[in-house]
């Protein structure tokens, strides 16, 4: 045995996890906690600690939406139209290579009028954009001081999504799936549903919801907006369920055997994935199955029933909630705004805005948002100044990782309430920064995990969600 | 094959084999320190540095090792968790005695010797105690029949006398002694060949097992002391299944082959005769009756107690279910159902998934480290629950590690599940159940006995479920239930009342639930209670941006709010709160929250309305 080879490292493994399976039972004994062995025997022992969510809804942005014309209310900047960014704000902080050639940098106060809405604070300033989100501002907690290091999209959300700007780490989904296992076993444990958009539209690669290194059965599940949302789950003309079943067996019989032979995880996986495809040719199309939601037009809008809009997206995002699937995460497509802001965001914010209130509404009212964790944000925020031409009514923005507004709602977190401040320009965090470090490490509190103990080894080493880094962000911990 | 587990145990296992030499080493550094004063020269300090370093690393090695070998769990409880930290903490400050040893700060150094001396004497004598018993020592000027169930909860009249054969003192020879041991018919009036459990049993047991399954020294988590401690079971399950010895762990074990290392006692230790052993198969054959009578000599089939699958610490014996199969796990895969591989994956946190049980068993790495276990005493009642709710793809996990509630929910499979269902698969569970998820089940009132024998339960999910108010009714007085969601549900204004006394209630949702207007307003008048009855957001928002210079001002993008024309809230008398006004008799009254409306409404009479 090579020390290098990977099954025999793995067949190591087994067994050292049997062996100190034992031993972690004996030990609760030891401990004097009577009942808890049964629990360290079982397959799932279960979250660190008691959760306040059970399953995360995280509506990405994609394109770093500006925060100043959404959230980050900055009355002064109207009296500043056109003026040169101080260079005591810049500070000589990187540009991107669109807008470090500009002559100069002009601040673009937001075209959009601000209104205060009722929250647990002294109201909660959102852009005219998004009004229905306003009427559930009580809900929302929004942090105006997310930073991050990633300047261009694809590292940026590489980095949301996995906690390091370099590809091949497991998604936060995956990290959920992996530690927190589904509850709901004819369902993925995480499902991605994408929506086009209106402005320019970055790549959006399928290893923003990857597996990595865990398991393939962790990886997120992709639902198609167009014709089967699933592909390849009908049987083809002539093949009966229980042919479909008979293959199966037999196909997992030879797997087995290989299994026992070269401990491949991998064949585990795919074994999983196998029983899941076949589990998923009822559970998917009942739950794409909209006959019996006539009420969510009302609340979500005419578009819902029309697949891949983000109405329909968000009303799937609660149907998948109530089936119990832990990680659903919806990208919202085309929030790139280098130019032409005021007429792509006006696009936008219309097909997120009244959906997401609905949503939120929605849960709510069927008792799930308060163990449910929204999350809403995108990558990065936006730069003050303007790229290219300002006028009064267009601009563009650039890329702006050194502060940006995301909220989040539901399952522990303190509704109502705003977190963090950002300089007058919104260019600096003046108060309470957060990294994606620290956000990832708050949501995996708040489903009950401690993020430093969430690891799994590979290479050599043992990995996190939060690589070295992460604090839980007490403050808006309900 | 040698594998890293292996190498462990092993090392764990050299801790009885350098235990002694940190002990002798220390020992004679002290005479070597102190005993100068005896012979009147001292000993050079190289010398004590020398052996003081010798004696710490092999005091540091063997408390490492303890501590290794205590994971085995050979041993368990108070006297072992003294020994480890007594043991760790002599391994400690031996390095710290040898430290300063070697820097000559002579104070110091004879300080921690002599602390070095009293913590290793502790550590010993609390080892000794695991290894020997706490009675190593006194056993021989005891009384001999003081060790035959003194402390057993048997009257007087049935306590065997001590053996005729066993007059000595010596526990040894007592024990060695041949065959006789079955204890003589006790002088109380009973059938000839009837036995009990207080007379016969618990004695045998006291005898042959007590030493290392008593309380003192519960080996494997076993106690066969008393009544409650055998109904528990050890770490492996229960020892005795009620009804069949075949299958009882303490029978198989004892049937063992002598060489077996799971053969008990332990072949070192007295044996049980063979009367003895069909003494207990007897006992366990009439169904383990702790309080009547059972015959020795019966060969006639065993009355089988239908609970007896269940485990024995199911307290109520009533509950026999359709689905109480004692070995549903072994049930080979319905066709098409498919097999629960879905379940068993994923999950574990800190660790990568765990296997199928079948493809670990066929791995003959895995089974030469895995424990070998007696077949029947693979699960106790609750793995068996669990596992039959996994294999119904019901998400069933604890609240935390540590914590042994449970949350069970039916998220995945509600469409197709039922009462009967429900109730057979959670039965085995009910006191467990902190947080349950029935919601879309079509599921009603016929579950409220079961839910009724969930005192923890904290979390209740019955949305769009079948469940009434008078269902309702009967959870009044639950003592932990604090959300309730009854979205979706045909509740009549009965179910108010029941809320309404819920002691622990903080959070109901009764959307769309077919509460009257006057119910949802009758519910909110609880003020520790917070009633999502679905209402559509506030819309308006409570403050514009002023216009841009130079722009037309902007009109409201919602209607503008009706004035009120009071100016407190006509319920509680609190200012009035412009979100909250309704047209009542052509005016508009305002009130101080979202509540006092409702209550208003219900009888606007009592409610003057005083106008600004």
């Amino acid at each position: 045995m090579t020390p290098l080879d990977p099954l025999a490292e793995h067949a190591l493994r087994l067994t050292r996890r049997r062996f100190f399976g034992t031993a972690a039972r004996s030990l609760g004994a030891v401990l004097g906690t009577a009942g808890l062995a049964p629990l360290l025997a079982d397959p799932v022992p279960g979250p660190h600690f008691r959760p306040r969510a059970k399953r995360v809804i995280y509506l990405h942005m994609e394109g770093g939406p500006s925060q100043l014309d959404l959230f980050d209310y900055k009355p002064g900047l109207r009296d500043r139209f056109d003026q040169d960014l101080p260079e005591s704000i810049r500070n000589g902080q990187r540009l991107t290579g669109m807008t470090s050639g500009q002559k100069r940098f002009p601040v673009a106060p937001s075209v959009f009028r601000f209104a205060r809405y009722r929250n647990h604070q002294d109201g909660a300033w959102i852009s005219e954009l998004m009004p229905h989100l306003g009427s559930v501002a009580d809900e929302l907690c929004f942090v105006h001081s997310m930073h991050t290091e990633a300047i261009n999209h694809e590292p940026a959300i590489t980095m949301l999504q996995t906690g390091t700007q370099q590809p091949g780490r497991p998604s936060l989904g995956a990290w959920l799936s992996y530690g927190l296992g589904s509850s709901n076993h004819n369902l993925p444990t995480f499902v991605v549903l994408i929506t086009q958009g209106f402005g320019n539209m970055q790549a959006l690669s399928a290893r923003f919801w990857g597996n990595g290194f865990l398991p393939s059965d962790h990886q997120g599940c992709k639902l198609r907006s167009q014709g089967d949302p699933v592909l390849f789950l009908r049987d083809p003309a002539g093949m009966q369920a229980t042919d479909r079943r008979a293959l199966l067996d037999l196909i997992a019989a030879t797997n087995e055997r290989e299994f026992a032979r070269t401990l491949d995880p991998e064949i585990e996986a795919r074994l999983a994935q196998q029983e899941m495809a076949f589990r998923m040719q009822t559970s998917v199309p009942e739950l794409c199955d909209l006959s019996g939601e006539d009420g969510a037009v009302q609340l979500y809008g005419e578009e819902c029933k029309q697949p891949g809009t983000f109405a329909s997206s968000c009303l799937l995002a609660r149907r998948l909630a109530e089936r119990g699937v832990r990680c659903i995460q919806l990208y919202m497509r085309g929030w790139d705004q280098h130019g032409s802001l005021p007429k792509e965001m006006r696009q936008q914010a219309a097909a997120v805005d009244r959906p997401i209130a609905a949503l939120l509404t929605d849960l709510r009212r069927r008792g799930l948002l308060d163990e449910t964790l929204v999350l809403f944000g995108g990558e990065f925020g936006r730069t003050v100044y303007s790229q290219g031409t300002l006028r009064r009514d267009d601009y563009g923005r650039d890329h702006h990782p050194r502060c940006f507004t995301v909220w989040l709602a539901g399952g522990g977190v303190q509704p109502g309430i705003s977190y963090g401040k950002t300089d007058d320009y919104s260019y600096n965090i003046v108060q309470d920064p957060v990294h994606v470090h620290d956000l990832h490490a708050t949501m995996l509190h708040l489903l009950g995990i401690d993020h430093e103990r969430l690891t799994y080894r590979h290479q050599g080493r043992d990995f996190r969600l939060t690589d070295v880094a992460g604090k839980v962000v007490r403050g808006i911990l309900s | 094959m040698i594998t890293e587990a292996a190498l462990l145990q092993f090392f764990g296992r050299l801790h009885p084999l350098v235990l002694h030499l940190p002990i002798g080493l220390w020992i004679g550094i002290a005479l070597l320190e102190f005993g100068g004063a005896l012979v009147r020269r001292r000993a050079a300090t190289a010398t004590i540095a020398t052996l003081a370093w010798a004696a710490a690393l092999a005091g540091a090695l063997a408390a490492a090792a303890g501590w290794v070998l205590a994971l085995e769990g050979t041993f368990a409880g108070r006297t072992l968790e003294l020994h480890r930290w007594l043991g760790a903490g002599a391994g400690a400050l031996g390095l710290l005695a040898a430290a300063f040893a070697g820097l000559q700060a002579r104070r110091p150094f004879q300080l921690l010797l002599l602390s070095e001396l009293a913590v290793l004497t502790a550590a010993g004598h609390f080892g000794s105690e695991l290894t020997h018993g706490d009675d190593w020592l006194t056993e021989p000027f005891a009384p001999a029949a003081a060790s035959v169930g003194v402390d057993a909860v048997a009257p007087p009249a049935t306590i065997p006398p001590p053996e005729p054969t066993a007059p000595s003192t010596n526990a040894a020879v007592r024990d060695l002694a041949p065959a006789v041991s079955t204890p003589a018919p006790a002088a109380t009036p009973r059938a000839a060949g009837e036995r009990t459990f207080a007379g016969d049993v618990q004695p045998l047991l006291e005898q042959r097992c007590g030493k290392c399954h008593g309380a003192q020294k519960p080996k494997g988590k076993l106690a066969l002391h008393t009544q409650e401690a055998i109904a528990k079971g050890g770490k492996n399950g229960p020892a005795v299944l009620a009804g069949d010895p075949d299958a009882s762990p303490l029978l198989q074990r004892l049937l063992l082959p002598l060489d077996d290392d799971e053969h008990m006692p332990p072949a070192e230790k007295p044996q049980p005769t063979a009367a003895e052993i069909e003494l207990l198969r007897a006992w366990i054959a009439a169904g383990a009756p702790f309080e009547n009578p059972f015959r020795a000599d019966a060969k006639a089939p065993p009355p089988t107690r239908p609970d007896a699958a269940n485990g024995t610490d199911s307290p109520a014996p009533g509950g026999t279910t359709p689905g109480d199969d004692p070995a549903p796990e072994r049930a080979p895969p319905v066709p098409t159902q498919p097999p629960p591989t879905g379940p068993q994956r994923g999950g574990v946190l800190g660790a990568a998934p765990a296997p199928p049980a079948a493809t670990l068993a066929a791995n003959p790495i895995v089974e030469a480290v895995a424990p070998r276990q007696p077949a029947a005493a693979a699960a106790t009642t609750a793995a068996v629950a669990i596992e039959r709710l996994r294999a119904r793809f019901v998400h069933t996990a604890p609240m935390a590690q540590g914590d042994d509630g449970l949350w069970i929910d039916f998220a995945g499979v509600a469409p197709t599940t039922t009462d009967a269902e429900v109730d057979a698969l959670l039965s085995p569970l009910a006191e467990r159940i902190v947080d349950l998820g029935l919601a879309r089940a079509p599921v009603g009132d016929a579950l409220v006995p079961l839910l009724l024998r969930m005192p923890r339960l904290e979390r209740l999910d019955l949305g769009h479920t079948r469940i009434t108010g008078s269902g309702l009714g009967a959870l009044a007085a639950h003592p932990h239930l604090a959300r309730l969601v009854l979205a979706g549900t045909p509740l009549d204004d009965a179910a108010v009342d029941a809320m309404l006394r819920m002691p622990a209630l903080r959070r109901a949702h009764v959307w769309d639930s077919g509460l009257s207007f006057a119910a949802i307003a009758r519910l909110r008048q609880r003020r520790d209670l917070i009633v999502d009855a679905g209402e559509a957001p506030v819309t308006t928002p409570q403050e514009l941006e002023p216009p841009p210079p130079g722009q037309p001002a902007p009109t409201a993008p919602a209607a503008a709010p009706l004035v009120p024309v009071n100016a407190v809230c006509p319920v509680s008398g609190k200012p009035v709160d412009a979100r909250f006004v309704i047209v009542h008799d052509g005016r508009a009254l305002g009130f101080c929250c979202a509540n006092c409306p409702a209550q208003f409404w219900a009888a606007p009479a009592q409610y003057p309305v005083v106008v600004r």
